[in-house]
């Protein structure tokens, strides 16, 4: 994979000048960023979370050098942090600072969106990973809401991050589908609770269904030869109150 | 792995490769619009020729010496930014920006597949990871070369 197209490629691309919507390309590398997040964290390779990270740190200073800085002492702190491989620029950033005019000081909300899913995500694939070796785990879930909480709030105090919003409140969701998986699976007690909730309900019901209490069809006679029988019953009907059928025994 | 299945052992992976196309593909479609998805599909289809059509899959993979220096996930990270870049320039640079990245991720997931299953090298978990850390940056500093410059200024005015 490697001859291919280095001079082809290499030379459409001469002469400094962008080609592209550099927020677009974070955005793209957001989303693969926060991808290879979680993918580290559900098959436990390590690698792949922290460099889903800086790729999606890629993808946070790429979307915020496009964006017009207002206040700098109000603006991201984080920055990022950069570091040299094989010669090629790559960085990781992250840190939001006065979150409440994130959308006047970022245009391209979808690039912050990106940048804190995979910031997000990376958290979350680091709890999954850990909460299975600790026996905290509900403690670490609810780290999890909290993340989503926070990044809520960002988006809520910002304005016009309809897809900042989207993107973060599917992550609230996730930490608390996290807490909802950690309280149920992990409380053997109340899933034996609800069972046995249910076991006497089917057990009212079949006794109601047998009485034939307060049952009542509205079933059209067929003919019979023995006299009026009504389809799906096994015992003759009873008048009540001279105009509804009361039956038993439905089968 | 059957297809777009997940391990769920938690543990170091990184000496196998359990990432396959179809797990990556996965993840990035959840995070995608889903307007972009169609598209991205196309732009992997037009990758996937370049991969394995007669004419240009000998090129490609004759790049690939496990008996060289050159570490495989520098080898698969840069061929990966020379696809993308083949690709873009072919479309004349209509391939939206924000499908380069997670197009080249997927395809990249599918070659390192094809060199594991036909012994060409051994690509692990950790080799995808870096090549794709290789792959993003230089994808971005190949499309925007202004853009380490962005990140300085940046960093001056972020600290």
């Amino acid at each position: 994979m490697g001859a291919v197209g280095v001079a082809s490629g290499a030379a459409a691309l001469a002469g400094g000048t962008a080609l592209l919507s550099m927020a677009g390309l974070a955005a793209g590398a957001s989303i693969v960023g926060g991808a290879m997040a979680v993918i580290g964290g559900v098959t436990g390779n390590q690698k792949m979370t922290q460099n889903g990270a800086l790729i999606g740190g890629i993808g946070a200073i790429g979307g915020l050098a496009t964006g017009t800085l207002g206040d700098p002492s109000k603006v991201f702190s984080g920055g990022g942090t950069l570091n040299t491989r094989g010669g090629i620029l790559s960085g990781s950033g992250s840190g939001i600072g006065n979150t409440a005019s994130a959308s006047s000081i970022m245009p391209d909300a979808n690039a912050v969106g990106g940048a804190i899913s995979g910031n997000v995500d990376s958290a979350l694939s680091s709890i999954g990973s850990i909460a299975g070796k600790s026996p905290n785990v509900i403690n670490l879930a609810n780290s999890a809401k909290t993340i989503g909480g926070a990044a809520n709030t960002i988006a809520q105090t910002s304005t016009g991050a309809g897809s900042l919003l989207d993107s973060i409140n599917r992550y609230e969701n996730l930490g608390k589908a996290v807490v909802g998986a950690v309280d149920y699976f992990g409380n053997q007690q109340k899933l034996n609770q609800e069972q046995q909730q249910f076991q006497t309900k089917q057990a009212m019901l079949q006794q109601q269904l047998n009485s034939g209490a307060g049952t009542v069809l509205p079933i059209a006679p067929i003919a019979n030869n023995g006299g009026l029988l009504y389809q799906g019953v096994t015992q003759r009907p009873t008048m009540v109150n001279g105009s509804n059928m009361s039956v038993a025994g439905v089968k | 792995m059957p297809e777009g299945a997940e391990t769920t052992e938690v543990g170091e992976t990184g000496g196998k490769f359990t990432i396959t196309a179809d797990l990556v593909s996965k993840h990035i479609v959840e995070k995608m619009k889903p307007d972009d998805v169609s598209a991205m599909q196309r732009v992997v289809n037009a990758g996937m020729k370049v991969l394995f059509s007669k004419e240009t899959h000998s090129q490609i993979f004759d790049g690939i010496r496990p008996a060289d220096q050159v570490p495989i996930a520098d080898e698969l990270g840069a061929g990966a930014t020379n696809i993308m870049l083949i690709l873009f320039k072919e479309s004349k640079n209509s391939i939206p920006a924000q499908l380069i990245i997670p197009a080249g991720a997927i395809l990249l997931a599918k070659a390192c597949e094809f060199i594991n299953e036909t012994h060409l090298a051994v690509v692990t978990n950790d080799d995808y990871a870096d090549a794709m850390q290789m792959f993003s940056a230089s994808i971005v500093h190949s499309l925007d070369p202004s853009f380490k410059g962005k990140i300085s200024g940046q960093q001056t005015q972020g600290a």
